[in-house]
């Protein structure tokens, strides 16, 4: 509908540069960091495109040694702190909470503002570390190296971390209290979305894990430059007790990173399954209890760091009570599959390819959380493949399928069906090629974070290269579907998938700037009630 | 439209439908602020914990360069300080504008000593040489010397800031009597000795210090803050939030010093 | 306007005068003192569980009464007991695991290291 095209909503209603860059909007600032994070991974795949060119011959050919390393460094600190953790939360959580949750806005809007504001800070901090010559500590900053001997700019790359970590816990905080006090009225808390419980487990654990890793950061700052030895053995330190806290919070980080993805499939399987979604209530509260777990498992990080046997297994059992809540997510989406009548969209593609991988990978974490294999595999290719079959083929799969799914909500377009599932399945093969050879690799004993490696194994990273430069093309060709998309006539409509929940069936797309025309009173059943055409069939849509 | 809420108070957002909406949120927002800076100390006693355990005789020695004495000051400085910012949110509930500025300034005037006895002690640790890191090369962490080394190498003496054990029966804490801190028949019971890892104590005494002091400066400045809106008549009876928020900060960081003062110097 | 004076109704019904906050001032002192006492003693090992669960109890009563835990909605209390109890877990593993190894080096003065 021509009304549509020039109808005010929150992109066009003022354009001005200050409108944007002082906006109080949530779905502003949610596109701001959409825009930001995209920026990074872009800086985050190019260090990988160049080490993993590297790793395609055993020796060293292209890249000096302390320049690899400066690359793996920057690839894991790029990606962990500036891509996944806001992803799904600070892109999508800001953009559609509000709207989930019938109301106009987030609880401290202004405070929104500053996050973002915060979040950049810390990128341009930590990509000033880069500039000025790199950090090559690896992004988990072990000590002694990183407080004492590292070359490079350390202090101002945790300085970097550390004030997005604020940014991390404010989003947190405002997501909270929003989730608390702001639901529109009929809207209990077993009615929300389940994308609505992913980021409140998401944003207690951004609460409460957060400032431990600010404190670690400062400690290295103040270790590195005032020379206190707190973590040095040369004055009585203990490295340790850097690991212990580091990963107090790091290990929570990684459900910080993949919580938000699990409640963007859960909406998906059930809009593509045309079904309820099975299991409401585990798939919610597993979520808290993946959060809470999450907190006492750390120490799987230092199973051959000189911790004791028996605190070795408490971790032990305790990463694998963690993986419970997992699974029966896993078990309830399949199950909601079962018998549904299923669209293959875009979306539902990433949707099922994030269930066999995030399986691949979750399965594998218990390989590791296991004391004695973990022995033979730590520090070995196995866990870098572990967790990328987490985090890329879990959590990057899960930020792909959001995107494509809210896409049409955030921007009134929808993309070019045909090019988005062509680099679905691209991205799908090259990833299993850049990651499956590198199980093999660990299990047979490459270390991580080599930069040479003997000559048998070379056909192994050849083909890890091979599937890096698919993805690489796969991720292209997604960039450009999805830019040349808001090019295109805004006539997605209000809800072109026919999904249930107050963002489709009561806000347009693009919404208005008050999100709402009206405000929204919920008289639903259940979530998920895709039995009841009426509440969310458009007129002279198909279904 | 809903959203235009035409008999809402002017600092009522507009996206919240009533102020117990807003400020039953804010207040919700500002203890979850809380629930973090405790996570955020806890990184720090939990260094403290951990090098507990391995050093316990450097955390004894070292204490024995700390004055309980400016450490209880201090405590009972803290805590008054927190009982005018109470008074000062009363003040508030009442629409007293001046009591509000009246009870702040007290605070601040607290907070002030608080730091001023805290650059003395800082102070007497650069005298005694006990500053680890390259902070001040000149004066470099010296566990060795001895009360006439100091004094030989021309720093002040600050007995004071001695805690002293009976010569007899040295090592046993029991023997410590009322009023041994400034008398002459005593010894410091770790002269000699070095106790493994007493750098790794007076880093921990510092960061955990100096972080606690930090909390504080900033309050300073936020007392700053909230007099002048204060004085410019922002607040009323039925609002005043930034008192009452400011009050919860400020509590929080007397309860830091709560922990604080017995971890570090008293045992 | 009904929900500002509802506002106002919770905070009088539960008002401490300012005889109530000299009360909790008071007793903090004593528990100050208390605990400056007890350091005197020599409990061996109990030294620190002494001075920590003094500390505990200071650090409740400023919670509950200067800082109006005990008015406050639940979600509060749990707010401030969740960050406490995080705390206690980290110190807890923190503290019981660090035996497994003896810090070997010796420490050295700062400026020996020549660095």
């Amino acid at each position: 509908m021509s009304e549509a095209v020039t109808a005010k909503n929150y992109l066009n209603h003022e354009s001005t540069i200050k409108s944007w860059l002082l906006t109080v909007d949530h779905k502003r600032i949610g596109v701001m960091y959409l825009i930001s994070i995209i920026v990074f991974f872009t800086i985050g795949s190019f260090a990988a495109a160049l080490f993993r060119l590297e790793l395609m011959t055993p020796d060293a050919n292209i890249l000096q040694h302390e320049t690899y390393n400066k690359l793996f460094t920057m690839h894991g600190v790029v990606m962990i702190f500036f891509f996944l953790v806001p992803s799904v939360p600070a892109v999508l959580g800001n953009f559609l909470l509000p709207l989930m949750l019938g109301t106009k806005d987030v609880a401290f809007p202004r405070l929104n503002l500053a996050s973002w504001y915060l979040f950049m800070t810390g990128g341009m901090l930590a990509l000033g570390a880069v500039i000025l010559g790199g950090i090559d500590t690896g992004w988990t900053f072990y000590t002694p190296y990183s407080s004492t001997y590292a070359n490079g700019n350390v202090i101002m790359a945790a300085f970097g971390v550390f004030v997005t970590g604020f940014s991390s816990i404010l989003t947190g905080l405002n997501f909270v209290v929003t989730i608390h006090k702001m639901r529109a009225p009929g809207l209990n808390w077993f009615k929300l979305p389940l994308f609505v419980w992913a980021q409140y487990a998401t944003s207690i654990i951004m609460v409460l894990g957060t400032p431990v890793i600010a404190i670690t950061m400062v400690l290295i700052i103040l270790e590195r430059g005032l020379g206190i030895g707190i973590f040095n053995p040369a004055l009585g330190g203990d490295p340790v007790l850097f690991q212990h806290l580091f990963w107090f919070y790091s290990h929570p980080a990684v459900y910080i990173m993949i919580l938000p993805g699990f409640g963007v499939i859960s909406e998906v399987i059930a809009c593509f399954s045309r079904k309820r979604i099975f299991g409401y209530e585990f798939i919610a509260l597993s979520s808290l209890a993946i959060a809470f777990i999450g907190f006492f498992v750390w120490g799987h990080h230092l199973f051959v760091s000189s911790q004791s046997i028996y605190a070795g297994m408490i971790f032990s059992i305790l990463s694998f009570t963690v993986g419970i809540p997992t699974a029966i997510k896993i078990f309830n989406w399949v199950a909601t599959l079962y018998g549904g009548s299923i669209k293959m969209t875009t979306p539902m593609i990433y949707a099922l390819g994030f269930i066999g991988l995030f399986l691949v990978g979750g399965l594998t974490g218990l390989y590791l959380a296991t004391l004695a294999i973990d022995v033979h595999l730590h520090d070995t290719y196995f866990v870098v493949a572990h967790f990328h079959y987490v985090m890329v083929g879990g959590m990057v799969f899960a930020w792909l399928c959001g995107l494509h799914f809210w896409w049409p909500k955030m921007f009134g377009v929808m993309y070019n069906e045909a090019a988005a599932k062509v680099a679905a399945i691209t991205i799908f093969i090259g990833f299993n090629l850049t990651f499956f050879p590198q199980f093999i690799l660990g299990y047979m004993g490459m270390p991580r974070r080599y930069h040479t490696y003997p000559e048998e194994w070379q056909v192994l990273h050849v083909l890890s290269t091979a599937g890096a430069t698919v993805l690489a093309f796969g991720f292209t060709v997604f960039f450009i579907t999805m830019f040349v998309s808001l090019f295109g006539k805004k006539d997605a409509g209000r809800n072109p998938w026919q999904a249930t929940g107050l963002e489709w069936t009561h806000a347009d797309s693009p919404p208005d700037p008050h999100n709402f025309l009206e405000d929204p009173k919920v008289t639903i059943r259940y979530a998920y009630d895709y039995e009841d055409e009426s509440l969310y069939a458009e007129e002279g849509k198909e279904g | 439209m809903s959203h235009e809420n035409t008999d809402a108070p002017p600092y009522q957002q507009h996206f919240f439908e009533n102020m117990q909406q807003q400020n039953q949120a804010t207040m919700f927002g500002i203890w979850l602020f809380m629930a973090q800076e405790i996570l955020f100390f806890g990184g720090l006693f939990g260094a403290y914990t951990w090098y507990r355990i391995n050093y316990p005789e450097a955390y004894e020695a070292g204490s024995s360069w700390l004055d309980p004495k400016l450490g209880l000051l201090n405590t009972v400085v803290l805590i008054a300080s927190s009982l005018t910012v109470v008074f000062s949110v009363h003040a508030a509930r009442q629409g007293r504008k001046n009591g509000i500025i009246l009870w702040l300034v007290a605070t601040l005037i607290l907070g002030g000593v608080f730091m001023g006895i805290k650059t003395v002690e800082y102070g007497a640790k650069y005298d005694h040489s006990l500053i680890p890191g390259k902070i001040f090369p000149e004066n470099p962490f010296n566990w060795h010397g001895t009360k006439e080394q100091v004094e030989a190498a021309g720093h002040a003496d600050h007995s004071t800031g001695l805690k002293y054990y009976d010569k007899a029966s040295e090592g046993t804490k029991g023997n410590i009597k009322p009023g041994a801190w400034a008398s002459d028949t005593y010894v410091k019971k770790t002269q000699v000795a070095e106790p493994k890892g007493i750098q790794i104590y007076y880093c921990l005494y510092f960061a955990m210090t100096g972080m606690h002091a930090l909390h504080m400066i900033i309050g300073a400045g936020i007392i700053i803050w909230i007099c002048i809106l204060a004085h410019r008549g922002r607040f009323n009876k039925e609002y005043y939030p930034h008192v009452e928020y400011f009050g919860l900060y400020w509590h929080f960081v007397d309860i830091v010093w709560i922990f604080l003062f017995p971890l570090l110097y008293l045992i | 306007m009904s929900e500002h004076n509802e506002h106002n109704e919770e905070h009088d019904d539960h008002e401490h005068g300012v005889g109530g906050y000299v009360i909790v001032f008071v007793a903090l002192m004593v528990l100050s003192i208390i605990t400056v006492m007890a350091s005197y003693v020599d409990f061996g090992p109990l030294n620190i569980v002494v001075a920590v669960f003094i500390a505990v109890v200071k650090a409740a009563i400023v919670l509950t009464f200067f800082m109006h835990l005990k008015e406050s909605p639940k979600i509060i209390t749990a707010c401030a007991v969740a960050g406490f109890l995080f705390v206690a877990v980290m110190l807890s593993f923190l503290g019981a695991d660090n035996k497994g190894y003896e810090i070997e080096t010796v420490p050295q003065a700062w400026s020996e290291l020549g660095w």
